[in-house]
């Protein structure tokens, strides 16, 4: 089994020339399967990381990552921070005032660990691409 | 065993006679016929599997400390990393036992279950395999979280029975 893709939603998708706002960027992680959190319970794990690529158009701050899920493991002392289903993590982003009007895409990047109850799957990175539109 | 674990396309049997050599961290060759005589435990792990350091301590502590001077020999061996990063492991959990690189994976591949779609180094984190004092296979079960608690008990429970023969 390969580590499956995550869906990567987002809104709003369109913005106004100079326009300073948050973005929600949606993760849909498969059913079944949790991801390492940002800050992942161990320092050799994997951590969920997510970037957008500033364009000419559009510039993005750090992003904001939601509270983790705490998963013990059974009679160990450890207690995994995970991410499943539905996670969302915002991002301030900054529209330039003179940015182009019209449809534009952003890049990102989203790397994370991820496992079921019967496999450790092997960290991934995705690319993936954002359709927007400044108005 | 898990009843799962006996439903698996696999390259050995319960009972057959297993050796393999594979570089330490240090470096120096190590084969499993090295600890004829011994009962060995083999654990297959990355070190970004998180259930594999969750089990970590308990390897040092609960199966390590508790039995090498009975016969029991610990083995870890990581799948498919440089050496940096398992010493890095190694230093985290002081394991003082052994620790293998399987840096090429035929190792891996000729313990892991074949599964069309599971790639064998995939398949092989997080699993235990219990030879005897003659290098024969005598229990074997891959990861099933399900199964956590009650395979931490069977080993230690195979341990101790194969001590006894």
């Amino acid at each position: 089994m390969e580590t499956p893709d995550i869906k990567v939603e987002w809104d709003p998708k369109k913005f106004t020339e100079g326009e300073k706002s948050t973005i929600e960027i949606h993760l849909e992680i498969p059913e079944g399967i949790h991801i390492q959190a940002h800050k992942p319970a161990e320092d050799l794990l994997i951590p969920t990381n997510i970037s957008l690529k500033d364009s000419g158009n559009v510039s993005f701050g750090q992003p904001v990552y939601p509270e983790p899920k705490r998963l013990p493991v059974s009679w160990s002392q450890v207690t995994l921070l995970v991410y499943e289903g539905l996670v969302n993590i915002q991002f301030p982003i900054q529209v330039a005032k003179n940015a182009k009007v019209g449809k534009h895409t952003i890049e990102g990047r989203l790397s994370f660990q991820g496992c079921t109850d019967q496999l450790c799957l092997p960290p991934k990175e995705q690319v993936f691409v954002l359709d927007t539109e400044i108005i | 065993m898990s009843e799962e674990a006996t439903s698996l396309k696999l390259s050995f049997k319960l009972g057959e006679k297993l050796d393999f050599s594979l570089s330490d961290i240090e470096g120096k060759n190590i084969s499993l016929s090295d600890y004829r005589g011994k009962v060995i435990l083999a654990f297959f792990f990355t070190t970004w599997c998180p259930y594999c350091s969750a089990e970590a301590p308990y390897l040092e502590k609960e199966v390590w400390q508790k039995f090498k001077n009975k016969g029991v020999q610990v083995l870890a061996i990581d799948v498919l990393e440089t050496k940096e990063l398992v010493e890095k492991m190694r230093k985290k959990f002081n394991w003082t036992f052994p620790v293998l690189l399987d840096t090429d994976g035929r190792v891996t591949k000729k313990f892991a279950p074949e599964k069309e779609g599971l790639s064998p180094e995939v398949a092989i984190i997080n699993s235990h395999f219990i030879l005897d004092s003659e290098l024969r296979l005598r229990y074997y079960e891959y990861l099933n979280m399900e199964r956590f608690d009650a395979r931490a008990r069977a080993t230690i429970k195979k341990l101790e029975e194969l001590l006894a023969e």
